[in-house]
């Protein structure tokens, strides 16, 4: 029989945490900013996950109907969907205000949101049309916001996340700063989406996609949101050595370059 | 140039205390949940450090403790789609991770007859020992951790030690025991 310090000393041996963990990481440091940059005096009797930006694909998002089951995937044919992103375009149309009224309404009401109040506060910041799919963009107080994906089928084509990270961090007029992104799932199958805050200069975005070729997102009100078939995002930063995907940016003044995103 | 020198002010506090507990908490979180959660476990956590700043605990210890209860709270909180427990299991490096061609045969066997009993402890049991082997707490910071009495915790760990030696004591003979290398062994 081993005594308790062989057995201690055993056990240290089959430490599965990380013995070079530091403070010192890019991504410590960053979230050290945004923790600072948090009004101590608000939530302490909230969530405590105001800090986490979404990292799509990962368990995190939430959708109206985001785990539907096979058996449903011919429904929406009978009811106005696209069960196969088939009239999907590379390139938004924008909706009338009705429509995007509508659109925010039934985003705010989304089910998905675990933060109600800051749903209803929300306004909409993009409402975008690609053939049957309406994308919105909600964007509320302190940096909060939710994206709505659906083809306003009667079952499963829906998709969203909604979160913050806090203490209303801005990027840089030139800059993005996504909240989401990486893939999702509907009744249609995967997508490819990044969304989040864009600086005071920004005025359109968009994304060489392999399969999709270019694809044209939208800008608006400080948001921006763009979004494919398929999950070409879903590994996005082991894909790029973790240095994130190249957008390209154009600015007010007519100019455009390459911003690199990741969460 | 004159300066002054007064107490630090809430920033510089959590500053520092940040840097000297980041990296021990992203291992306490490791030992308990996927790795690659434990970045945002501590971002959380930290946040609701920076913002309990006021009942932070004054010896460093202590402080350490503190945060670790509160990672333990959110970690607790957020299991989703499991019934909601009330301690948290470590788990352990695969004992079959070193080849047993470069340790001393009994040493492995020992390993992999520990970590199977470890996988057999309750998770009450795992926690109580984690607290005291992996963070090398003392009993009065390991109560705090789990929000228990000192003599609480010096019970349970008690009774964790003996649990963990009855398993190891009865384990069924290992088939697992490892073997020489034989194309590294050296004859002659």
């Amino acid at each position: 029989m081993i005594r308790d310090e062989q057995t201690d000393m055993l056990l240290r041996t089959l430490d599965p945490a990380d013995a070079v963990a530091s403070g010192g990481s890019l991504r410590a440091r960053t979230d050290l900013e945004r923790i600072l940059a948090a009004d101590p005096a608000v939530g302490k009797a909230q969530n405590v996950h105001p800090l986490r930006r979404r990292k799509v694909g990962r368990g995190v998002l939430v959708g109206a109907a985001a785990a539907v089951t096979a058996g449903l995937v011919a429904l929406p044919a009978i009811s106005g969907g696209d069960p196969a992103y088939a009239t999907w375009t590379a390139v938004p149309t924008s909706l009338s205000p009705a429509a995007s009224a509508k659109a925010g309404d039934d985003c705010r009401s989304s089910e998905g949101h675990t933060e109600k109040d800051s749903a209803a506060r929300a306004e909409v910041a993009i409402a975008e049309q690609r053939g049957a799919w309406t994308t919105v963009m909600l964007a509320g107080d302190d940096g909060w916001s939710a994206m709505c994906v659906s083809d306003d089928s009667m079952f499963g084509g829906s998709f969203g996340y909604s979160g913050g990270p806090g203490g209303s961090p801005t990027p840089g007029p030139r800059d993005l700063l996504p909240q989401g992104m990486g893939t999702g799932t509907t009744s249609a199958g995967s997508l490819s989406m990044v969304a989040g805050a864009a600086g005071s200069d920004v005025v359109g975005v968009s994304y060489p996609s392999q399969a999709e070729g270019e694809v044209t997102g939208s800008v608006s009100k400080g948001q921006f949101v763009l979004w494919f078939p398929g999950d070409e995002l879903q590994n996005y930063d082991t894909d790029h050595d973790g240095e994130g995907v190249e957008l390209t940016v154009t600015y007010a003044d007519g100019s455009s370059a390459p911003v690199r995103v990741g969460l | 140039m004159t300066s002054f020198s007064g107490p630090p002010d809430r920033e510089q506090t959590f500053r520092a205390l940040y840097a000297s507990v980041y990296p021990e908490l992203i291992r306490f979180v490791q030992r308990r949940t996927s790795p690659d959660r434990a970045e945002d476990i501590a971002a959380d956590t930290f946040l609701v450090v920076w913002r309990r700043l006021d009942d932070l605990p004054a010896a460093a210890g202590d402080a350490r403790a503190w945060i670790f209860g509160i990672s333990r709270n959110i970690l607790l909180n957020t299991r989703r789609g499991e019934q909601r427990r009330e301690a948290l299991g470590l788990r352990l490096v695969d004992a079959f991770d070193v080849p047993a061609s470069s340790m001393d045969i009994d040493l492995a066997t020992s390993r992999i007859d520990l970590a199977r009993a470890w996988r057999r402890l309750s998770e009450v049991h795992q926690e109580a020992l984690g607290l005291a082997v992996f963070e090398v707490l003392t009993g009065p910071q390991a109560a705090a951790v789990l929000g228990i009495s000192p003599v609480a915790y010096r019970i349970r760990l008690t009774r964790a030690r003996r649990a963990l030696r009855l398993l190891l004591d009865h384990l069924p003979a290992s088939s697992g025991a490892p073997q020489p290398v034989s194309g590294r062994t050296q004859t002659s």
